[in-house]
């Protein structure tokens, strides 16, 4: 992972419109190194549209982005090599085998052949994919696919992990290796921001969490601040709450 | 089955799909369909004209509108069964309606329905002109006749397609299905194309059109297009024959079809399989250069897009072979020959490879603005990689058509390296087309572009090929000199450059929201 020792991610003040509709507006938050943030909102409420602003997909209408330490407008190519995003449909080559897809990422990256290709035989393994992996993903499950993209998000070790919905598919193994996967990242000094509608797994993974309601963030912090000072409260509790029981 | 129901939502659903993605979409289509049917019509014209200075026999009718159906019968039968695969198995409702508490015949209906705007295409486009225009020739014909005819090969190709389908799509994933019945209809339409362009200029220019066209070979006697056509063209007794084949095809092929479907619809969900995938072996693992690891992996999409590869090897081969159709009309001398020759295959790999560059890498384009490599560094390494190809294929090109049409070496060269630029700027405006134009949802290989992409990429290439064809023209009987082929290298290079450039910045500035 690149030791930049800036945050991984910024986000200030973003804004970003599709027509007459604003998708997410004046949005701030920040994931800090070592930190799981989770990202939650009922559907519609803002989340893929920040994240894909915040991988370079999106272009903001207003705002900053910058990921570990780099300008995303200014310095797209640096701030790029240092993120990973697990987009929500994974971007895959359906002709090419996963070994094939992931040799053709890390040249994407730009990455030492030698330890790229170790690197991908880790994550292949660790994510139960090896005995597949000379297969052409065309043939793979949602889950195998959804690894698949997990495997190309890692293997740079970016600073930044971005994630969206990266449980929708996964069996109950893959979800907890995932999980596995994430915590290691964070305790190596990354950050990760991931968006999920599994508000128990929020609750147990996330370090914090970031609620949006219509574009805009409604709450964020650690479990604790938003329980208050009734403990007895769940994510679940205090996100139907904030969310007016819209979802 | 609340049947009015379902239907005024389909119409909804389908209404909504015409004009989606703005209008033009769904009216390019009606366009397109038009402007067939005219060509057709003008063909016909032509060909019934000749019949009657000639004096033809009723027998001459019947085979030119017989092989016009025949035709417009074959393109049916593989594109009904396209049709039908695609909207019985890839369809999204598909698992819904089997869910819902309706009969199989009924879910057959909906369907039917549904295909109707496509699979009445070729009788809107060849059939119906083909009988209009004989109806014009003959003083009219019999109005009751007239739609039997075209109602049988419109039905007939479909639920014989639907009978056929259900079964196959029971044994064999949908995407392969799909790919197999893509290629098959490419080959028929090759053959339409090769009989069609090497017969037609051949035709006009002999003083014996009559012996010519009773030259064609008889129709095929079991066949739905030759009934159709025998009901219009023969009088009496073997006409009415005729005219009941056609009716009782009808009804046996719409027995087959939901007898089919009766028996068998309700269980097609088990086998659907998906595609289960090829093994790659001994494929190197290890991350190469850029430009390597682009090569490699462009190598890998077209080799193993095998419907992909056949369509460009038959477009490529077909359009290298278009000046050879002329011949007839304007003799010209070998050099000018290969030259024409060789622009014609440029205009293929503008329109069939440059086009379909990046399009062919569907949302995974995606990754040209999310990896640090940018759009623009994207873009140059898929135009340098498909110039390598199309530097190949056409110096291939070059040495097959020189040494076939015994042009000195020299002579050779020449042609070759005045196509250069030619190729040059059909990539470049192909890339262009393909990134402004292209459709990352595609399905069928041949529909990476929309159908106004492809009526754009087809009119820019025929545009371009003129200018070159004129240029080539403008040399004279001998090579090309060396003042020229620099000049158009020059000339080339930079409209190349240039169009590289547009399609670069396009490919950066395009946004990917979620789904």
């Amino acid at each position: 992972m690149t030791a930049t020792g800036a945050r991984p991610l910024v986000i200030d003040a973003l804004t970003r419109r599709f027509g007459t509709v604003t998708a997410v507006s004046a949005l701030s938050l920040e994931v800090r190194a070592g930190e799981i943030v989770g990202f939650l909102g009922a559907n519609g409420a803002g989340k893929t549209t920040t994240l894909r602003c915040a991988s370079g997909l999106l272009a903001p209408d207003q705002g900053r982005i910058e990921v570990a330490g780099a300008d995303l407008e200014r310095e797209p190519r640096v701030a790029k090599a240092r993120l990973g995003l697990v987009p929500d449909r994974p971007f895959l080559y359906e002709r090419l085998s996963a070994r094939e897809f992931l040799a053709f990422v890390a040249a994407l990256y730009d990455l030492p052949a030698d330890a790229a290709a170790r690197r991908a035989e880790d994550l292949l393994t660790r994510l139960a994919l090896a005995e597949h992996a000379d297969r052409t993903i065309e043939g793979y499950s949602l889950g195998m696919r959804q690894k698949t993209a997990i495997a190309a998000a890692l293997l740079h070790s970016p600073p930044l992990l971005l994630l969206d919905e990266p449980l929708n598919g996964l069996d109950p193994p893959a979800a907890r290796l995932l999980k596995d996967l994430l915590r290691e990242h964070a305790r190596a000094g990354g950050g990760v921001l991931v968006s999920t509608h599994l508000l128990d797994v929020a609750e147990r993974l996330c370090d914090r969490v970031v609620i949006l309601r219509s574009g805009r963030v409604v709450a964020e912090g650690t479990l604790e601040d938003l329980r208050g000072d009734r403990r007895e409260r769940s994510l679940e509790d205090v996100f139907m709450e904030l969310d007016g029981g819209a979802s | 089955m609340n049947l009015a129901g379902v239907a005024r939502t389909r119409w909804i659903d389908m209404r909504r799909a015409f004009w989606s993605r703005g209008p033009r979409r769904g009216i390019v289509g009606i366009v397109l369909a038009v402007m067939i049917a005219g060509a057709f019509t003008l063909t016909l014209v032509m060909l019934f004209g000749a019949l009657e200075r000639e004096g033809a026999t009723t027998e001459s009718y019947a085979r030119v509108l017989g092989w016009a159906f025949t035709f417009a019968f074959v393109l049916l039968s593989l594109g009904d069964l396209l049709t039908v695969v695609s909207a019985a198995a890839a369809a999204p409702d598909l698992e819904r309606l089997l869910a819902a508490p309706i009969r199989p015949r009924e879910l057959l209906l909906l369907k039917f329905m549904e295909t109707l705007p496509r699979t009445l295409g070729p009788v809107v486009a060849i059939a119906l002109p083909a009988a209009l225009c004989f109806a014009a020739a003959n003083g009219g014909v019999n109005p009751f006749v007239f739609v039997v005819a075209l109602v049988a090969l419109w039905a007939v190709p479909l639920a014989l397609g639907t009978a056929l389908a259900i079964p196959l799509l029971r044994v064999a994933p949908v995407a392969r299905l799909r790919e197999s019945i893509a290629l098959l209809a490419t080959l028929a339409f090759i053959g339409g194309w090769l009989a069609n362009t090497f017969w037609m200029p051949r035709l006009l220019v002999s003083t014996d059109m009559g012996a010519r066209l009773r030259a064609i070979p008889p129709l095929p006697a079991w066949s739905p297009a030759t009934w159709a056509a025998d009901a219009l063209a023969r009088p009496g007794e073997r006409g009415l024959e005729a005219l009941a084949a056609c009716v009782a095809a009808v009804i046996v092929a719409l027995l087959l079809a939901f007898g089919v479907a009766e028996r068998m619809l309700a269980r097609l969900q088990p086998g659907m399989a998906g595609v289960v995938g090829i093994t790659v072996r001994g494929t190197s693992r290890r991350a190469a250069t850029l430009s390597g690891a682009f090569l490699r992996r462009d190598l890998a999409l077209f080799t193993r897009d095998w419907p992909v590869l056949l369509d460009l090897v038959a477009r490529l081969l077909l359009w290298t072979l278009l000046p050879l159709a002329v011949l007839p009309l304007a003799p010209l001398p070998p050099a000018e020959l290969v030259r024409d020759m060789l622009v014609a295959l440029t205009l293929s790999l503008g329109n069939d490879i440059g086009t379909r560059t990046l399009p062919l890498e569907r949302r995974s384009l995606a990754w040209a603005r999310l990896s640090p490599v940018g759009g623009a560094r994207w873009v140059l390494r898929r135009a340098f990689g498909v110039a390598g190809l199309a530097v190949a294929i056409l110096l291939a090109g070059a040495l097959v058509a020189g040494t076939a049409l015994r042009l000195p070496p020299l002579d050779t060269l020449a042609a070759f390296a005045f196509a250069l630029p030619a190729a040059a700027t059909a990539l470049g405006f192909g890339l262009l087309i393909g990134a402004l134009l292209g459709d990352p949802e595609w399905r069928d290989p041949r529909a990476m572009l929309g159908p106004g992409g492809r009526t754009v990429s087809a009119l820019v290439m025929l545009t371009q090929g003129g200018a070159w064809i004129a240029a080539s023209h403008a040399l004279g009987p001998g090579p090309a000199g060396p003042g020229w082929l620099v000049t158009l290298a020059l000339g080339g290079a930079f409209v190349a450059w240039v169009l590289v450039v547009i399609t670069a910045r396009t490919i950066e500035r395009r946004e990917y929201a979620g789904r």
